[in-house]
């Protein structure tokens, strides 16, 4: 009986942590969000998104940066759900996609110039494409 | 979609008449203070609305314009939701800030003035929004 009892007791405090370890994982959705502005090159193409819909060429005009260097930008805005792109031929244009949250926290971000001081260098995205984390 | 919607619509009034019906009941059985179910259901529509609001500027449809001229449309209709979301968000905590802080007679005044002047900035951007393409498509 005492067995029986302890064994229901700790299946119900395994149930409560699987409940907790859930509401946790939800939180991940917000780490992508902050991952995604904490770069000021990410942060300057919502700038520019902001503005109207945009192609990647026209995007990446705006920056020194290399292609694959900007399309590991997209995708990560694109991941976070931050952008929509649509492909047309061979051209992708990417479109606004933020709450009105996320935009404050863009706006909190570039205001605080988080992460000013180490943008995603072509090198990190060399790195990153060999470990197979960009396409 | 439009069922979805619906049924969605019906599920958030079901549980809308169940907390104003649970908090009638716990006034009367004097947990809450005199007003305090009044105070707290505001507070909620305050939060509601803000809510739903947030998620304004992301209901442009996944569309993605091609042409020049669909995409001055499109930056256009996306910056009338963004004006709209920010607008309803902020009236929305306002409101609720008021029925959580102020008096009962200056938030039962205010609180609508500060939807109401929300509801108007909206509409107005979003005519002028409309205006405004309209002329550049004739021109």
């Amino acid at each position: 009986m005492r067995r029986s009892l302890a064994k229901a007791d700790s299946n119900s405090k395994q149930k409560a942590l699987l409940t907790l370890f859930r509401c946790l994982a939800k939180y991940k959705f917000m780490n992508l969000i902050f991952k995604a502005l904490s770069d000021p090159t990410r942060r300057k193409v919502l700038e520019l998104l902001r503005q109207r819909p945009m192609t990647a060429g026209e995007l990446s005009e705006h920056f020194t940066v290399s292609k694959p260097t900007m399309s590991a930008h997209f995708a990560t805005l694109r991941e976070a759900g931050l952008i929509e792109g649509g492909k047309t031929g061979t051209v992708i244009t990417y479109r606004l996609n933020l709450s009105v949250l996320e935009d404050a926290i863009l706006s909190f971000t570039q205001a605080l110039g988080l992460g000013a001081e180490k943008p995603v260098r072509d090198e990190d995205v060399s790195k990153d494409m060999e470990k197979g984390k960009i396409l | 979609m439009i069922l979805k919607q619906l049924s969605g619509a019906a599920v958030r009034a079901f549980f809308i008449l169940v907390i104003a019906f649970a908090l009638r009941s716990a006034e009367h059985a004097g947990l809450l203070g005199e007003d305090g179910a009044r105070r707290v259901f505001q507070i909620l529509i305050g939060l509601g609305l803000a809510i739903y609001a947030n998620g304004m500027p992301k209901r442009i449809g996944h569309k993605i314009p091609e042409t020049q001229t669909q995409i001055r449309l499109f930056a256009r209709s996306q910056a009338a939701l963004r004006v709209g979301g920010w607008s309803m968000t902020l009236a929305g905590l306002v409101y609720a800030g008021l029925w959580a802080f102020a008096t009962l007679e200056f938030a039962n005044t205010w609180s609508m003035w500060v939807i109401v002047s929300a509801t108007v900035i909206t509409f107005v951007y979003a005519v002028w929004a409309y205006a405004s393409c309209r002329s550049a498509n004739n021109a």
